[in-house]
């Protein structure tokens, strides 16, 4: 029955040019978004699920110093304690040539015969150890990729002081290292750490663990996993006589932590972002759809007397708006899948899944259109409803005339006195026209919004990397020692060539309790006005540790409801193990995990040890060969356990997590931008047309094309400036909240909003808004005016 | 200031015949439009009765009075009112596709002899030919009411004529029942009766008994 009048609205649709292809730009990105991070979301807790499920990954784990196998079975009949099993986990140093830098690992041990196993390896080469000799190791694929190992392999590991050669059986995964932290990083680095599996008879021998574990990982009944922390307490209460170093829960478990804090991320991402988008597309197809209701009064009328009902008109009217959210959904939809392929490859560097794949999900692409659909919908509803409303008689009567009205403006004679004619007009027409100027400074906020809070985590991660390696770790080198030393291998170090300075330090786990809230993390003993190890303050300045007390973390000292000056209870999880008072004498800023600082004497006093190091932080002089000759020598030294070298973790921030990070934020920025130059060019082009006589009426006059251009120019300017300046506020709330959602005990991102990012924003909003512009002067050039003129009202 | 009422329309009580030819007269503000309006289902009164047959167009509802327009009324605008997006033959459609027996399109656009021009737009047409696919797209339905609100306002004299010619020809060939209103005096002459209008009220309302043929009509 109306098929006429879809031929007439395909060919609106068509000839709507760029006013259309500017809305239907804004729906595409805000639904390719949703498609994108929503696929994304799902791909990565599909593959985190299966993966948990296959290795069947434990819900806890305990470190301690030593513990009889035995033990095990007792705990085995706890409630809640559905599975525990021991193993023995070190840190170690592999080797893999004389002439090669030693490289941090970590050692596991795995039953000697393939059994079923808690976190269990997933095979990739080669295959599980035989019985025929005792040096086997599995090696973690993407190391043994980074290196060239394969089964057969030989290289050698420094296991706590015993160099031993081994020989690579299979390389494998484990659903424990999705995100393979080594020490010092926060981005997994695959070529500078290593995971070594080792036989359990294998690793008993060379630690001198025989029916012996340092570790104990298990699995809990769902109440145990509801009540983890105290089922975690009363295990570390019975343990307590083997020196329970770290209870962690599966929440807390690093490689869980970053991977669960992404899938949150996307899951909150995935909803901001697509719908401050659609609100966008929601607003300007809103005035567009006003405009066109009032444009089209004849048409209206006249379907309306031919005998149309007013349904039928209204959903034809509508009709225009629902094919703007679909072609926009549709759009998104294919951008949306190519995002999420390219997001699903960055993850794949990333985190390592036995299968992670960039699947199509056909549910959220249709929830994406009928999204994208609803919200044209809701555009399109205001227009619509003045169209339903509009009698027949009432719209073949021409629209009475604007009521022209003095803006408030002009209540201050002496301000606009002064003000050009040129922007009379602009800022006449601007309040004028409030719903229109509305949506465009709205939409302009918005993008500002999201522009400043994306400047601002590129600001953050500058901050961090400048906050975490320049100002507080400045070392060249940290080298972990195996135990306690005493003092006189830091003189050794320095004697070393190339060394310019080393300096000890003390790093002992320890609980800290304040009230009722408890916490185990790393109390740092070092020396007082030690140059390598400089505690700050977020503004960069330093915080001295004090001589007496300790200097903790902010968050720590938030998650505990501590202040300054209180007194917490610390209990050292080395020598005594005995519960102490010390006073909270400073505070100071950090964003990986929760450091406490304390003077290294006043460490060793709470200790009783008087000279005791177990890490050493060297400064070299700055040549690369005197670096590599130092790292090779140091293999060598039976002493070191591992070795963390800062420039090698900077290297591979910036190769993986800044460019991936670069590449992520320029991409949304562009999607930011495209809100400005969407909505800028829509209230332009609406201008435009609704004033075409005006327009051709100064052209009559004398005006230029590029003088009747600027006016519409400076109204886009006014209102990119005006969405700016709100939008700054509203991106710092929004950077709240991101930064809220990425506030975890393991890491946390910098609220930093420096002016550099209110200049970025304002620089690149403007760019974005008046880029619109070259299609506006283009429309405004070749504007038949003559015929414009002529155009009965 | 308060708000002022004003009556487009007062105590105005007449009847239209079927398959006679009215003129509506009167100047700017007199009511004629209202009146059209009315007589349309356009609008309805707020007070006095239209009686369509045995249809209370004053009492009808909105779905009533789209049914109304839809089966029983053809329109014909001063402006046209053609929709610029379609071809004149898909404007003609666009009526005809609302009634069960339409006429033809094609045929109805031959008959106002624009058969070669079917496929142009609005804006690639004259005013003349915009009217006659005004006045095609009003006969398609095949309505027994054809009402024309200032046909030639638009036109040039020849144009006008020919315009009118047509619908003369809709009354005499066809059987149709045509309303016209004007402010232009001389179209009456066409006209088998002619109702003055003036403030809202009927001054005069005259029937010819030979109405003469378009072409003799100078204006």
């Amino acid at each position: 029955m109306v098929s006429v009048l879809h031929r007439r609205l395909l060919r609106e649709l068509r000839g709507g040019g760029m006013s259309i292809v500017s809305i239907v730009l804004i729906a595409a990105v805000g639904t390719g978004c949703y498609v994108a991070m929503r696929s994304a979301h799902r791909n990565l807790s599909d593959a985190k699920n299966r993966y948990y499920a296959q290795g069947r990954m434990a819900d806890f784990w305990i470190q301690l110093k030593k513990v009889p196998t035995d033990e095990v079975s007792r705990l085995r009949d706890l409630p809640w304690i559905t599975e525990i099993q021991s193993r023995i986990r070190f840190p170690v140093t592999a080797d893999l040539g004389e002439d090669r830098k030693p490289i941090a690992g970590l050692a596991l041990s795995l039953p000697d015969a393939r059994g079923p196993v808690l976190n269990d390896v997933v095979l990739r080469m080669g295959g599980y150890f035989t019985p025929g000799r005792r040096n086997e190791v599995i090696v973690n694929h993407s190391f043994a990729e980074a290196h060239g190992l394969k089964p057969g392999s030989r290289f050698r590991l420094l296991l706590q002081g015993r160099q031993e050669e081994v020989v690579v059986v299979g390389t494998a995964m484990s659903c424990e290292f999705v995100y393979a932290l080594g020490p010092g990083s926060i981005v997994p680095d695959r070529k500078g750490f290593g995971i070594f599996y080792l036989k359990r008879s294998f690793a008993e021998e060379v630690f001198q663990f025989e029916g012996a574990a340092n570790e104990l990982i298990g699995r809990l009944s769902p109440g145990g996993r509801a009540a983890v922390k105290n089922v975690l307490q009363q295990m570390e209460r019975m343990l307590d006589e083997y020196g329970v170093l770290q209870a962690t829960p599966l929440a807390d478990y690093p490689s869980n932590n970053f991977l669960a804090q992404e899938i949150d991320g996307l899951a909150t991402f995935g909803f901001a972002i697509p719908l401050i988008f659609l609100v966008v597309t929601a607003l300007v197809l809103n005035v567009m759809m006003i405009r066109r209701a009032g444009q089209e009064r004849t048409v209206i009328g006249t379907l309306k007397a031919l005998g149309y009902s007013d349904a039928v008109v209204a959903g034809h009217f509508l009709e225009f708006s629902l094919w703007i959210g679909l072609l926009g959904g549709l759009a998104g939809c294919g951008l949306g899948a190519w995002m999420a392929q390219s997001m699903t490859s960055i993850y794949q560097r990333f985190y390592e899944f036995p299968s992670l794949v960039a699947r199509f999900h056909a549910d959220i692409h249709l929830q994406a259109v009928v999204v994208a659909v609803i919200c044209a919908g809701l555009g399109g509803w205001s227009g619509t409803r003045s169209v339903m409303r509009l009698r027949p008689a009432e719209a073949m009567r021409p629209r009475p005339p604007r009521t022209g009205r003095v803006i408030f403006l002009e209540r201050f004679p002496r301000l606009w006195s002064r003000l050009s004619a040129a922007w009379r007009i602009v800022l006449r027409n601007l309040l004028r026209h409030r719903l229109r100027s509305g949506a465009g400074i709205a939409a302009g906020m918005l993008g500002a919004a999201v522009m400043a809070m994306i400047f601002s985590m590129a600001a953050a991660v500058d901050h961090l990397m400048a906050f975490h390696f320049r100002w507080v770790y400045r070392s060249d080198l940290t080298l972990g020692l195996k135990d306690e030393r005493s003092s006189d291998v830091v003189r050794e170090l320095q004697r070393l060539d190339g060394v310019r300075a080393a300096e000890p330090s003390l790093v002992v786990p320890c609980v800290i309790r304040f009230g009722a809230r408890e916490r185990t993390t790393a109390l740092t003993g070092i020396t007082a006005g030690a140059a390598m190890t400089v505690p700050r303050e977020a503004d960069g300045r330093t915080a001295a540790v004090p001589p007496a007390g300790l200097l903790m973390s902010r968050a720590l000292a938030g998650i505990l409801g501590a202040k300054q000056g209180d007194a917490v209870a610390i209990r050292p999880l080395r020598g005594s193990r005995e519960w102490r008072v010390a006073r909270l004498a400073g505070l100071m800023d950090d964003y990986v995990g929760t450091t406490i600082y304390a003077d290294l004497d006043y460490l060793r006093g709470m200790l009783g040890e008087e000279s005791a190091v177990n890490r050493v932080q060297l400064a070299l002089v700055p040549d690369p060969q005197v670096r590599r000759d130092i790292l090779l020598r140091l293999k060598d030294w039976p002493a070191v356990q591992d070795i963390i070298a800062r420039a090698d973790i900077r290297g591979n921030l910036e190769n993986t997590l800044l460019r991936n990070l670069w590449l992520f934020l320029s991409i949304e920025i562009l999607f930011a931008g495209s809100l400005f130059f969407g909505a800028v060019l829509n209230s332009a082009i609406i201008s435009m047309t609704e004033r075409r006589q005006e327009l051709a009426t100064l052209r009559v006059l004398g005006y230029s094309p590029w003088r009747v251009g600027g006016l519409l120019a400076r109204e886009s300017l006014v209102l990119t400036l005006v969405g700016i300046v709100l939008g700054l506020p509203l991106g710092y709330a929004l950077l709240n909240q991101v930064v809220h959602v990425y506030q975890t005990e393991v890491m946390r991102i910098p609220l930093t909003f420096p002016p550099q990012v209110w200049a970025r924003t304002v620089l690149w909003g403007t760019v974005f808004g008046m880029a619109s512009q070259v299609i506006v002067q283009r429309a405004v050039h070749t504007m038949p005016w003559l015929e414009a003129i002529k155009v009965r009202e | 200031m308060g708000a002022v009422t004003v009556d487009a329309l007062r105590e105005v009580s007449m009847e239209i015949m079927e398959g006679e030819l009215m003129v509506v007269l009167g100047p700017s503000g007199s009511g004629k439009s209202t009146l059209l309006n009315l007589i349309g289902g356009l609008d309805t009164p707020t007070g006095g009765r239209v009686l369509y047959r045995q249809l209370d167009l004053s009492r009808g509802n909105q779905r009533q009075l789209t049914a109304y327009r839809r089966s029983e009324v053809g329109f014909v605008f001063q402006f046209f009112n053609l929709i610029a997006d379609l071809t004149a033959r898909e404007n003609v459609l666009a009526a005809a596709e609302l009634v069960e027996h339409p006429l033809d399109p094609d045929e109805v656009l031959d008959w106002v002899g624009l058969a070669e021009r079917a496929g142009h737009f609005p804006s690639q047409l004259s005013g003349g030919e915009q009217q006659r696919v005004a006045i095609a797209r009003a006969l398609v339905k095949d309505p027994p009411l054809i009402l024309c609100d200032e046909p030639t306002g638009a036109l040039d004299d020849v144009t006008g004529k020919e315009v009118l010619r047509i619908l003369c020809d809709l009354k005499q060939r066809r059987g149709k029942t045509v309303v016209l209103i004007t402010h232009n005096t001389a179209i009456s002459a066409i006209a088998d009766r002619i109702v003055r209008l003036k403030s809202g009220r009927i001054a005069e309302s005259v029937r010819q008994a030979a109405p003469a043929r378009p072409e003799d009509v100078e204006w």
